[in-house]
């Protein structure tokens, strides 16, 4: 069993993001790490290969830093890695789809495509979609249980209301995973030493005879959030309270 | 009668051989076993050899830690002296059951009559010792003794061996010697009458005088060999049981680690050899830790302190040294044949894991530990419990990635943003937005580099305790600086947590900033920073002046820089905490600030540092003061018990028996005080939340808070 998992490095979520001119940000100080979700197809693809045997390739497409990213997957089990080097943090995703499966097609055919149900940077959620497209592989995303039997997979995602789908497809697939499929592995010790040691195969995007201006969409700006001001206390009787309140909607927050 | 006496001889050099070979042949594996051990000793056991006599002075001979509780204490001091005292009289029994005519009372009558005089006395005051031992195991029952046919036997053993020691004396009191000559021509005298005094008293009650000699000898004999084949069987039975430490626990005391304060022992984790990394299994121990083992005689003195015990846990101090001795002993074989080969043929698979199928240490065991340090301050060997403890846990988290699972989001967390919270690690200065706090960065020549913390950065109540610290030192003027998103968390919890992989990288990010700065002094608020930065922190190369907030600010108090502005704060209890008592012996300083903070007067404050008597003097000093605004809890000072957080239990789930915090804090509230004073941002947490359990709510407050509060 051959299976990829597409893996993004991307700024902690607790990381405070400061902002350099129009559309960039300072990442020296910022702690980058596997995008969340991955980590769930990371463990999924390990468990996988462990009980079935087979190879874990972890792929990204990405700066130069992303290594690091690469190398944690590899502590928790991936057996190798292809790192696409790119220059931006921010890709499109249809860009990033078309880079991933020339990579993928380059280094022969997988069983399985995990990818996580999106990144947590960019928020796009199209990647999974426009990956599958590419290949011609059915898709889920945001699984939360896996099965797999033989050249079928029985995936289940949450719909809301507390109602689950269950889907069959059928293999291969690009299978975009959530929260609650696992509980992604803390790695041991030696092997985040070996991890240091396994290889990454480092490919650059000309390597994959794609256009580098390719990109459906183009990032134009960066902005902070506005600051959370803190909660007001409004004080007295219930006809003042009231009163006060309606005063601040109309005037200070001007919503009526 | 000759023949007899050929025969005896005999029969005393077969025993007398059999005996030595069997003990010396146990202590030799004894020895072995501790030479083929694996792990290294981090402290130098051989150094200030002075000192190291010192202490076999006043903790062996002088039995300053055994006499720690009272009674038992004294017991045990008598029976360690009766035995001293009859070794010269066993010794020459045994001779003279070789050479029947050898008697050191004819070579040298007057010391050795004053000798046996002495050794009659202290033999009787091991029965008294010995009526208290039965006494306490049969009616007092301390629950954490625990029984066992060991301690029964030797109690048996013993106590044979002492009263023969008496039969034989009073026998001999009426046995003419052989004085002069030979044959015929011998004359004899009752040498030996008078000079038994206990023994005495018995042969009086037996009317001995009136006995034949026929059977004077008779009865003599039969408790020649009662005593010398008691003391034989118990030579032989030593090294194999409980009471090995007879020989271990004085090589244990004199090998020890003479300070108090102490590391955890730093890994060499970028040795590319190691298999393995902690301990894992009995070969890894280091050779202080298997004489540690052979030391404890389960006097359960670990277990009565110790806060996982009292509150239902699995763990207990006393059990786990037992179960790691019994482990090392059941693979002694294994062990031993692995350190005879050389070093490409050494099989060390050979040796199976401490925690395994069955084993009795468990992952509960070892994660219930608080690190208090209770067991070791209390224990009458020196034992370092936590030595195993802590390697154990490193074991498991580096080498299986085995932890309690909610551990896994701290060290996600601590490796992210340097915090176990997972706060952004660049709001570590917003505490003290606007209160015109400096930063390292900007004031890099600053006095004081004051270390805030992970709580006192990010942590609601922390954050208060930290204004309030900032506070004292901009009214006490002191030059002083924070280095905000430049300090990462200090690596103790990690490494307490036992991944040393994590703590190393996050005490390295700060060692190289605090020596980027080379402050002359380090402030800290939290004591498990202060801890970790002045005693584990030099193992990476930075050495710094470190103070806790307790201190320095008994230090301004002194200067005058600090003034009481007389607020009266009711009746205050004040809760030690671990690290700041038994890891590193501050008791009197936060005492002292609350004195005088507290409606005191500085004239009180003066008398008491003025005495400059040793610490257990000052202890006692504060102890008896009734000073009725200052509670102290039944367990203060080196006794406080553990708010239930350290060793990194402060983000693992309590889910077995009763919670420590609430047992804590309920000890504060029975004290009838009007306010529970802390001085660690966590055992301020824990002792809040455990308040809330109670139905007296009772204020928890930082020391730094009351001062800030207290002071003009």
């Amino acid at each position: 069993m051959k299976i990829f998992v597409c893996i993004k490095s991307v700024p902690d979520t607790a990381a405070t993001i400061k902002l350099s001119g129009e559309s960039s940000f300072e990442d020296s100080d910022c702690k980058f790490v596997i995008n969340p979700y991955d980590e769930y197809g990371i463990e999924e693809a390990v468990t996988l290969v462990e009980k079935n045997g087979g190879e874990v390739v972890v792929i990204t497409a990405g700066r130069a830093s992303a290594d690091g990213a690469l190398r944690s997957a590899m502590a928790i089990g991936a057996n190798r890695a292809i790192h696409v080097k790119t220059e931006e943090q921010f890709l499109d995703s249809s860009f990033t789809a078309k880079v991933l499966k020339a990579a993928i097609e380059r280094d022969g055919m997988p069983d399985i495509i995990f990818t996580g149900k999106n990144s947590v940077d960019t928020e796009g959620f199209q990647t999974p979609y426009r990956l599958a497209a590419e290949l011609g592989f059915p898709v889920v995303n945001e699984i939360s249980k896996l099965k797999i039997n033989g050249d079928k997979a029985v995936a289940e995602r949450e719909i809301g209301g507390g109602d689950r789908e269950v889907l069959e497809i059928s293999l291969p697939a690009v299978i975009g995973v959530t929260k609650g499929l696992n509980e992604p592995r803390y790695p041991k010790f030696p092997d985040i030493m070996k991890a240091k040691k396994k290889p990454v195969n480092l490919i650059t995007i000309s390597d994959l005879g794609i256009d580098e201006l390719f990109s459906k969409s183009r990032l134009v700006k960066l902005e902070s959030a506005p600051e959370r001001s803190g909660a007001k206390m409004i004080q007295g009787s219930v006809e003042a309270q009231v009163k006060e309140l309606i005063r601040i909607l109309k005037e200070d927050e001007k919503v009526l | 009668m000759k023949f007899y006496l050929l025969i005896k001889s005999l029969i005393m050099i077969a025993a007398i051989f059999w005996a030595f070979r069997l003990f010396f042949i146990k202590v030799k594996r004894l020895y072995a076993i501790m030479m083929a051990v694996e792990g290294k000793v981090e402290f130098s056991p051989f150094d200030r050899l002075k000192e190291r006599l010192k202490v076999l002075f006043t903790d062996v001979l002088g039995q300053s830690n055994v006499r720690r509780k009272t009674l038992p204490g004294l017991s045990h001091t008598l029976i360690f002296f009766g035995f001293i005292a009859i070794q010269l009289h066993s010794l020459e029994l045994m001779i003279r059951g070789v050479f029947p005519s050898f008697d050191l009372l004819l070579f040298m009558p007057w010391i050795y009559s004053k000798y046996l005089f002495l050794a009659d006395i202290f033999a009787f005051f091991v029965l008294i010792g010995f009526g208290y031992a039965v006494y306490r195991r049969t009616v007092i029952k301390p629950p954490y003794l625990t029984m066992g046919r060991d301690a029964n036997l030797i109690i048996l053993f013993t106590s044979v061996i002492i009263i023969s020691f008496h039969f034989i004396n009073a026998f001999q009191s009426f046995i003419p010697v052989v004085v002069a000559g030979e044959g015929s021509e011998s004359v004899t005298s009752l040498i030996y009458q008078n000079i038994f005094p206990v023994s005495g008293i018995l042969a009086y009650i037996l009317a001995f005088k009136n006995w034949s000699l026929g059977w004077l000898i008779f009865g003599y004999e039969i408790s020649y060999y009662i005593h010398i084949c008691t003391i034989l069987g118990f030579l032989v039975y030593i090294p194999g049981s409980k009471h090995l430490h007879l020989l271990a626990a004085a090589p244990n005391v004199f090998f020890k680690r003479l300070e108090v304060e102490k590391a955890v022992q730093k890994t060499d984790i970028e040795n590319e050899d190691a298999s393995s990394f902690g301990l894992g299994k009995v070969s890894e121990f280091n050779w202080c830790n298997v004489l540690n083992l052979y030391a404890c005689t389960e006097c359960g003195r670990c277990e009565e302190l110790c806060p996982a015990s009292n509150t239902g846990k699995p763990l207990s101090p006393k059990k786990i040294i037992h179960d790691f001795k019994a482990d090392l002993f059941d693979q002694s074989d294994a062990l031993l044949t692995m350190a005879d080969l050389p070093e490409p043929s050494k099989n060390r698979d050979s040796i199976l894991p401490i925690i395994r199928e069955g084993s009795e240490i468990t992952h509960d065991v070892i994660w219930s530990c608080t690190t208090c340090r209770s067991c070791e301050d209390v224990c009458p060997v020196s034992n370092e419990h936590l030595d195993f403890i802590f390697e154990i846990r490193k074991n498991r988290v580096l080498m299986e990635a085995d932890f309690p699972p909610e551990m896994q989001e701290t060290f996600t967390n601590l490796e992210n943003q340097s915090n176990p919270w997972g706060f952004s690690s660049d709001a570590r200065a917003d505490w003290c937005r606007g209160m015109g706090v400096p930063l390292m960065m900007d004031k890099p020549d600053a006095k004081v580099l004051y270390f805030v913390g992970c709580a006192g950065s990010f942590d609601d109540r922390g954050k208060k305790i930290s204004q309030a610290t900032a506070r004292i030192l901009q009214k006490a003027g002191v030059d002083f600086a924070i280095l905000g998103p430049e300090e990462s968390c200090n690596g103790d919890m990690a490494r307490r947590a036992g991944n040393e992989y994590l703590a190393q990288m996050l005490i390295q990010q700060n060692v190289e900033i605090l020596n980027q700065y080379k402050p002359s002094m380090i402030l800290t608020g939290c004591p498990h920073c202060y801890n970790i930065i002045k005693n584990e922190y030099p193992q990476f190369g930075a050495k710094f002046k470190v103070l806790h907030h307790t201190e320095y600010i008994l230090e301004l108090i002194k200067q005058g820089r600090l003034v009481s502005n007389g607020k009266d704060f009711g009746t205050i209890t004040f809760h030690d905490s671990c690290y700041l008592g038994r890891w590193n012996n501050i008791y009197t300083a936060p005492r002292d600030i609350l004195k005088e903070i507290n409606g005191g007067s500085l004239l009180s404050l003066n008398q008491n540092l003025s005495k400059g008597n040793s610490q257990t003097a000052m202890i006692k000093s504060y102890s008896n003061q009734s000073d009725s605004r200052l509670i102290e809890m039944d367990r203060s000072f080196s006794k406080s018990m553990c708010c239930g957080a350290g060793g990194a239990r402060m983000f693992m789930e309590e889910t077995i028996g009763q919670r420590i915090n609430n047992l804590r804090a309920k000890e504060a509230v029975n004290t009838g005080a009007s306010m529970v004073c802390a001085s660690c941002p966590f055992c301020i947490t824990m002792l809040n939340d455990g308040i809330m359990e109670t139905d007296r709510k009772i204020i928890v407050k930082d020391i730094a808070e009351i001062v800030d509060e207290g002071t003009v």
